[in-house]
């Protein structure tokens, strides 16, 4: 019994690690951009179509995917910071002084076109991906059979979260990072290069989207031109309910969010089970309708008089 | 001349804020801008900070004109500018708040040194350097955005309503920060305020702004006249300022 509860929890890590990964590179940049960047989850994409060789091929063949790990994780995070920051000169900075519904519409716009790229140079068909298949053997862990892949995932996004966690903490970048995600405009009163920040945060959403990518196709197998899409969904939901603007907010947003799914796999009948994102997402209207700017409200929404 | 502003027409979508607005600051004078609600005296400091675009007219600062530069380019050419409500951020801690002042100089030899100098004139401050701007009192805030603004070592400070909200005592406090500074570092200054009394005490010279165009300018006894300027802040003067004619 305990050592079903401990794989739940174990799942739910899991699960929680992928949606916080992507929730963090939407939170990142709602922050400063104040535009939810729908066209992340494409950016996963991208980052799992560098792995392979392009073609219409119904049988994927690795390309970057064949070489060792490290350079697979190098080559696939510059590709992916390299569409980041071409997004940001062809679509975000023209926008930049637009309002807020114009750049969200111009996020989806861009949404579209990665996939549309992605579906003209690689095809419609979802193709079977076997990225590392070392890591899917088990391991002892706490008298439980853990997948060595689960173990990695949640240790690179603890890892992440501490590496970024002393970025935005101690660092100068971070520090006018935070200060420009809170005050836009005053940052820039107080002479911070705001388009510097701005391809800073792009480029850091793009490592984390890359990060994504690669422990989600090794955990999945398949790559689909929009394989991006739930990903980027469950994510957005978490970084809602964790209180928009706020990463702390959206790291536990994501946890939450990945607890609620394992919970209702785990407990739902057979025959409702399909139904199961339905039910997610009525828990996150009852907890919206419980507190509408999030679990963790950000500072910022709140004025000091 | 350190900073002037030429004939300068502001618009907020087809609403006109400024027009023809002409102004001039020179170095090491302390300039006030009054004038009602709603009279511009906010716009125009955003406008000369490169916030908002004027439609037409220049802005020269320190012999160049900024009229079309970004905000983070006027701050760097020593424009300092403090817009009212206090705008610390609230999730950083007072010293990073404090930091990005330091930072926003454009010498790089900028150090702790001045960072200490600060904090030992602001012991409140040093107090609470670790602790997050948001649970300063509003009037430490006003100190800090002050602090703020003196650590980038400003040719001018800019700022907007610094008694906005604050007990008179406090204000008192803040405007004697400013007039100490103004002679350690010979700091030039431009103050919009709503209250007049404070700011005509304080001020070389003073301009009355009212619906969007300069109504008077000059001395503080010139503009003291009580009827022009409950005029300018009313529409009509006063029984009792007619009666003391």
């Amino acid at each position: 019994m305990i050592s079903t509860m401990l794989q739940y929890v174990i799942d739910a890590l899991n699960l929680g690690s992928l949606y916080a990964l992507t929730a963090l590179g939407i939170g990142l940049l709602f922050g400063i951009l104040r535009v939810i960047n729908f066209a992340h989850g494409d950016f996963i994409s991208v980052g799992a179509y560098t792995l392979i060789v392009p073609s219409t091929n119904a049988l994927a063949v690795l390309y970057v995917g064949a070489l060792p790990w490290p350079l697979v994780v190098v080559l696939t995070a510059l590709s992916v910071i390299a569409v980041a920051m071409l997004s940001e000169l062809v679509v975000f900075r023209p926008l930049r002084s637009s309002s807020p519904a114009t750049l969200m519409i111009g996020s989806f716009a861009l949404s579209f076109v990665i996939q549309h790229l992605i579906l003209m140079v690689h095809g419609s068909r979802p193709k079977a991906v076997n990225l590392w298949p070392e890591l899917a053997t088990q391991v002892e862990l706490l008298g439980l059979r853990v997948q060595k892949l689960h173990l990695v995932t949640v240790g690179t996004t603890a890892m992440l979260l501490g590496i970024l966690t002393v970025l935005l903490r101690a660092t100068r970048t971070g520090v006018e990072m935070r200060a420009a995600a809170e005050d836009y405009q005053m940052a820039r009163m107080l002479g911070i290069r705001a388009n510097a920040v701005i391809g800073g945060a792009l480029a850091l959403s793009g490592l984390l989207a890359a990060t994504a990518s690669l422990l989600y196709t090794a955990q999945s197998g398949i790559v689909s031109y929009q394989m991006g899409a739930p990903l980027m969904m469950f994510a957005f939901i978490s970084t809602v309910i964790g209180g928009l603007g706020n990463l702390l907010g959206a790291v536990f947003g994501a946890f939450v969010v990945g607890a609620i799914e394992v919970a209702l796999q785990a407990t739902l009948p057979d025959q409702l089970r399909p139904f199961r994102e339905a039910f997610v997402f009525t828990l996150v209207i009852a907890i919206l309708l419980w507190r509408p700017h999030g679990i963790i409200e950000a500072r910022s929404s709140r004025e000091r008089v | 001349m350190l900073l002037s502003v030429e004939n300068m027409s502001v618009y907020h979508g087809q609403v006109r804020a400024l027009r023809g607005v002409s102004l001039h600051v020179r170095q090491g004078e302390t300039v006030s801008i009054l004038g009602p609600n709603g009279a511009g005296k906010s716009t125009l400091l955003w406008t000369i900070a490169g916030a908002l675009q004027p439609r037409s007219g220049n802005i020269v600062f320190g012999g160049r004109s900024i009229t079309h530069l970004p905000s983070e380019t006027i701050a760097r050419l020593g424009l300092s500018t403090v817009p009212e409500r206090r705008r610390v951020f609230s999730s950083l801690t007072v010293e990073e708040n404090l930091r990005l002042g330091l930072w926003a100089r454009s010498d790089r030899r900028a150090g702790n040194h001045d960072l200490h100098q600060i904090l030992d004139y602001f012991p409140r401050l040093a107090e609470r350097r670790r602790s997050l701007a948001a649970r300063l009192s509003g009037g430490e805030q006003q100190m800090l955005v002050i602090a703020r603004a003196l650590l980038s070592r400003p040719r001018l400070i800019a700022l907007d309503e610094p008694s906005f909200g604050l007990a008179p005592m406090v204000v008192d406090h803040v405007y004697d920060i400013l007039r100490d500074w103004r002679e350690r570092q010979n700091l030039t200054l431009l103050i919009v305020e709503q209250t007049a009394t404070r700011a005509l005490s304080f001020s070389d010279r003073v301009y009355v702004l009212r619906s969007g165009h300069v109504e008077q300018v000059g001395s503080p006894t010139e503009v003291c006249d009580a009827e022009r300027l409950e005029e300018a802040y009313f529409g009509f003067p006063s029984s009792e300022a007619r009666d003391r004619r």
